[in-house]
């Protein structure tokens, strides 16, 4: 509880310093303190600027801490972001495996100087019964059943059915579509085909002691007019001479990953006789 | 507390409120440190012993504003008066006392200042009070709380010299 003394006194503060206040109210404003507010300002200056400071300081603290707010707004947009340049990223690397296919197909083709026309493949067969594949070829191209059908190393297929522009084509791979191939280093004749599904180079006119070496490539014949002659087609895996066999036989693949084709293209020189 | 010690304190303080205190604004809640210390210390010490500080505080605070002279004196003073008189109600500088003395006397140290502004009839007054004031009383009813603490150290370092009271 205020004492009576104390509340003299502090009335007595009160009153005067209302006093002083409305003196000072009635000099009219700032205009006839300016000296005495200019005094102030400069002595306070040193420690108000020192004060600013540390008040810069907690600004920026605090704008540390407001920043945190916003962070999640552009963590999201970054993400975003980030989205963005992976699809545009992955579609870059889309177009230059495209660039290398289209590049390596554009090679095999002046290898072999035949006229071609590009594709896309667009389906595959559902069920993976057969190797099949679907490709749409260019706009106006002659394309017609029987037709080679190439990838980026060699040969990957024929044509086997014509819709317009949609063309159906078996793979090599194809248990039902047998090539009859070469070694290109010495032309010795054989068959590749398919044997519980996985490829079969077979020679039934080997002479003895054939030696076979991985990586031996083996191309087109051209016997039975179905595909043209001297296209690669696969190279030699594995080979075990069978002194007693009346066939030898190795394991061959084919040069293109023929389940990643993208892209393929079709000779258009070579129409095979269907007739015969 | 001593007046050496307590005048340096002031002027450091009057120092802050115009140059630290502004960077501590959220929105429009500016916190009113010298207020805030001279209430607290009349709720802490009573006896009327706030009211020199109010004084000095204010002067220093008039000179430092662009407001008209003797506004923050005559505001200062008259809360520090009030929060005087809050004794004759609630005992000791409990911190319920400290809240609603420094809720109050901020709401009345802003009303003043807002009716000696200049050109005060021409401004929404209603509004900068609710929109700038109450925030600031608020701001400064946080700010009491360990200002209260500090200045009820202070009281313990430095305590009321018992001398009789003149009747």
């Amino acid at each position: 509880m205020m004492r009576r003394g104390s509340q003299v006194r502090a009335t007595s503060f009160l009153i005067v310093a209302a006093v002083v206040a409305f003196a000072l109210l009635s000099l009219g404003g700032a205009t006839r303190l300016a000296g005495a507010r200019g005094f102030a300002a400069a002595v306070f200056a040193p420690f108000q600027g020192a004060f600013s400071s540390v008040g810069d300081g907690f600004r920026g603290f605090a704008d540390g801490l407001n920043s945190i707010g916003s962070l999640e707004r552009e963590n999201t947009q970054l993400k975003q972001q980030v989205a963005d340049l992976q699809k545009q990223l992955i579609a870059a690397r889309t177009d230059l495996s495209a660039n290398q296919q289209l590049k390596a197909m554009l090679d095999l083709r002046s290898s072999i100087g035949a006229q071609t026309v590009g594709a896309e493949v667009i389906a595959r067969d559902p069920e993976g019964l057969s190797q099949g594949l679907t490709v749409r070829a260019g706009g106006g191209a002659q394309v017609k059943v029987g037709m080679a059908v190439l990838g980026q190393h060699g040969l990957v297929g024929r044509v086997v059915a014509v819709h317009g522009a949609i063309c159906q084509v078996q793979l090599i791979s194809d248990a039902q579509s047998p090539v009859s191939v070469m070694l290109a280093s010495s032309h010795l004749p054989g068959t590749l085909q398919i044997v519980g599904g996985a490829m079969k180079l077979e020679m039934p006119s080997a002479p003895v002691n054939l030696k076979l070496n991985p990586g031996d490539v083996l191309v087109t014949s051209g016997l039975g007019g179905n595909f043209p002659k001297d296209i690669p087609v696969a190279e030699v895996v594995r080979y075990q001479y069978q002194a007693y066999g009346a066939v030898q036989e190795a394991d061959a693949t084919p040069l293109d990953s023929l389940d990643r084709l993208e892209y393929v293209q079709i000779d258009l020189d070579f129409v095979p006789d269907l007739g015969s | 507390m001593s007046a050496w010690l307590a005048y340096p304190v002031l002027f450091l303080l009057v120092a802050m409120q115009t140059s630290l205190m502004p960077e501590l604004a959220v929105g429009p809640a500016h916190p009113q440190l010298v207020l805030t210390w001279v209430v607290c210390w009349a709720v802490v010490r009573g006896r009327g012993e706030a009211l020199p500080w109010a004084v000095f505080a204010g002067l220093l605070l008039d000179l430092l504003s662009q407001q008209p002279f003797g506004a923050h004196l005559l505001a200062l003073t008259a809360v520090a008066f009030l929060a005087d008189l809050g004794h004759r109600v609630m005992r000791g500088s409990t911190v319920l006392f400290a809240a609603a003395a420094t809720l109050t006397g901020s709401l009345l140290y802003g009303g003043i200042l807002l009716l000696l502004l200049p050109g005060a009839q021409r401004l929404d007054l209603a509004g900068l009070f609710l929109s700038t004031i109450v925030p600031g009383a608020v701001y400064n009813l946080l700010l009491a709380f360990p200002l209260l603490f500090i200045l009820r150290g202070l009281d313990r370092r430095f305590p009321v010299p018992v001398a009789p009271e003149l009747w």
